[in-house]
């Protein structure tokens, strides 16, 4: 376990290190970030002073040196649009984005499981075929297409929800089922296949041989070894489910993480940006160890090294 | 390709739902090469005809069989334009991702050692962060246009091809044959390209059909959120994106293009799921 937490360091330090040489690589490509900061009819004296003076006249190693040692630091700058610390904005809109990704979660869990167990145990009927078009679809259908036809049903014909915002327990309906349904896809159909594997092993055999109830053998013996694959698939969704949310948050006005960066772009506010990809970046970091020391919870034999 | 193969491909690919994904794609096509033909045209505005209902006829005789827009510009031309614009950056970037997948998988799977390790870091930096959230980081620097939103597709979408590859060269660098090869002199570009590679070819296959769902999926998102192809060239993300806010009094905007990109996106997926099954008995 020590073993592990510690090659799984040095593998995020790495990754960490990566995305800073590609952020490197991006701004710079950028243009020149002087024409950025000073009015466009400053003079060419002051530009040449104010480079020298942001040190941005330095050979590029040195920069990039700079650069990792101000990441280092968590300081990733002042925002260009909001002149406020880029890191303190982007933390001060975290906690909306967790919400409403961990509902969504949760939602596509509690919806998923049942109807990938259901496909599995009454293999090739009606319901298999039924949960596995649901499973497809939702995986083809567009997010912000979802949310859009949510509020025009439930905001704007029925008018039982709100369309966009942030407020009590009616707000998060609309944003937390569209994230849902698009993650739900991959869980229906994990849950199925891992199902219908464990359904044909020897012990379970046994234990329905021994007069235990079916729903007791699915729920407590099937489900149990079929936890790993489904709670691997529910790791890579997570990827997914920030993504996702930069999507849903835009469509829904919902004050996260995602819509900041989505302006951010649009003010060509680099430094929020920067501090947004390595916030997620970390966050999914850690998220996915968590997952795989999950595995030796889920299952004793698992050693991971 | 041997008889029981071909048996199998021929069984998954006769079943409905199959063949009227095929029979969507080959619609998606065609109205992708018809497109720049179309009489009205996706930019021909007429402020006299705005957010009209399907089926409208204005009083100089055209016909909007799917209603206009806010500008009066007729919403079927526009699919069909953006019919054009998502299968040609889908295929686009799917082209460069299979080229960049392909070669990396092939080097780090057959040399292993440094050359693996670099490409793994690559594949684990690219993985590290939700894909959006790379483009807008890559937007943010460079604006949005079209190559860019090739490339970034393009430069992104490879590391699942990449992994595909790299194991089974792992696996068939150890079958009799390929070192039969190898030990006859043949060269190591020999070997990849006549021995390796064409045993990864079905599940590149499989794999290249679901990710061109992906890219798709993934332009109309970003196109969506503004960081794509911008107006007033159309995209079916875009038209969403433009009609979203007149959602309550021309329901038509925001609804037709996710339907389009809805049935395109499902039977790319279903086409692709047709072929797993046939393709990979193992599972």
């Amino acid at each position: 376990m020590l073993t592990y937490l510690g090659r799984r360091l040095v593998l995020s330090f790495v990754t960490l290190l990566g995305l800073t040489l590609l952020v490197f690589v991006l701004i710079n490509l950028s243009g020149d970030p002087i024409r950025l900061l000073l009015p466009p009819d400053a003079p060419q004296s002051e530009v040449i002073a104010y480079r020298h003076a942001m040190g941005f006249d330095a050979p590029l190693p040195v920069r990039y040196a700079r650069f990792l040692g101000a990441v280092a630091r968590f300081d990733f700058g002042t925002s260009i649009q909001l002149g406020q610390p880029a890191l303190g904005l982007v933390l001060e809109r975290l906690p909306a984005t967790l919400a409403l990704a961990g509902l969504a979660v949760a939602l596509a869990v509690l919806i998923g499981l049942p109807l990938g167990v259901t496909a599995a145990t009454r293999r090739d009927s009606v319901w298999d075929s039924l949960v596995t078009a649901v499973a497809v679809t939702g995986q083809s259908t567009p997010v912000f297409w979802l949310a859009i036809m949510g509020i025009l049903l439930f905001a704007v014909r029925l008018r039982w929800l709100p369309a966009a915002g942030i407020g009590g327990w009616q707000h998060y309906v609309l944003p937390s089922l569209t994230l849902a349904l698009f993650l739900l896809g991959g869980i229906v159909r994990v849950t199925r296949t891992s199902v219908l594997e464990v359904l044909g092993k020897a012990y379970v055999r046994s234990a329905r041989a021994k007069g235990v109830a079916q729903r007791l053998v699915v729920w407590r013996h099937a489900l149990r070894n079929a936890a790993i694959p489904i709670v691997t698939v529910i790791g890579l969704q997570l990827r997914f489910v920030l993504g996702g949310s930069v999507i849903t948050e835009t469509v829904f006005a919902w004050p996260g993480l995602g819509r900041l960066l989505v302006q951010a772009v649009y003010a060509r506010d680099y430094p929020v940006v920067e501090a947004g990809v390595f916030v997620v970046a970390i966050l999914l970091i850690l998220a996915n160890t968590l997952v795989d020391v999950s595995y030796t919870l889920l299952n004793p034999r698992v050693r991971i090294r | 390709m041997s008889g029981s193969l071909r048996r199998r491909l021929w069984r998954a690919l006769r079943r409905p739902r199959v063949v009227a994904s095929v029979l969507v794609l080959i619609l998606v096509a065609a109205a992708a090469i018809y497109a720049p033909f179309d009489p009205i045209g996706p930019t021909k505005q007429d402020l006299f005809a705005t957010l009209k209902p399907p089926g409208f006829r204005s009083p100089s005789g055209v016909v909007h069989l799917l209603g206009t827009d806010q500008l009066g510009r007729d919403l079927l031309s526009r699919l069909l334009m953006g019919a054009r614009i998502s299968l040609t950056i889908g295929l686009a970037s799917l082209a460069i991702a299979l080229v960049i997948g392909v070669a990396f998988g092939l080097l780090a799977g057959y040399f292993g050692g440094v050359v693996d390790s670099v490409i793994t870091g690559i594949t684990e930096t690219l993985m590290a962060l939700p894909f959006v959230l790379l483009a807008i980081a890559i937007v943010a620097a460079v604006g949005p246009s079209l190559p860019v939103l090739i490339l970034t597709l393009g430069l992104t979408g490879w590391v699942s091809f990449a992994k595909l590859v790299r194991g089974r060269v792992l696996e068939l660098r150890e079958e009799d044959y390929v070192q039969a090869a190898v030990s006859l002199g043949a060269s190591t570009r020999r070997v990849l390209l006549r021995h390796v590679l064409p045993n990864v070819a079905p599940l590149l296959l499989v794999d290249g059909t679901l990710q061109l769902g992906t890219l798709i999926l993934a332009e109309a998102g970003l196109s969506f959120l503004g960081l794509g192809i911008q107006p007033p060239t159309p995209s079916w993300g875009g038209i969403l994106s433009e009609g979203q806010i007149f959602i309550a009094v021309a329901w038509w905007i925001p609804t037709l293009p996710g339907v389009a990109l809805l049935l395109t996106i499902l039977s790319v997926n279903l086409l692709g799921d047709a072929l797993r099954d046939a393709l990979s008995p193992g599972d």
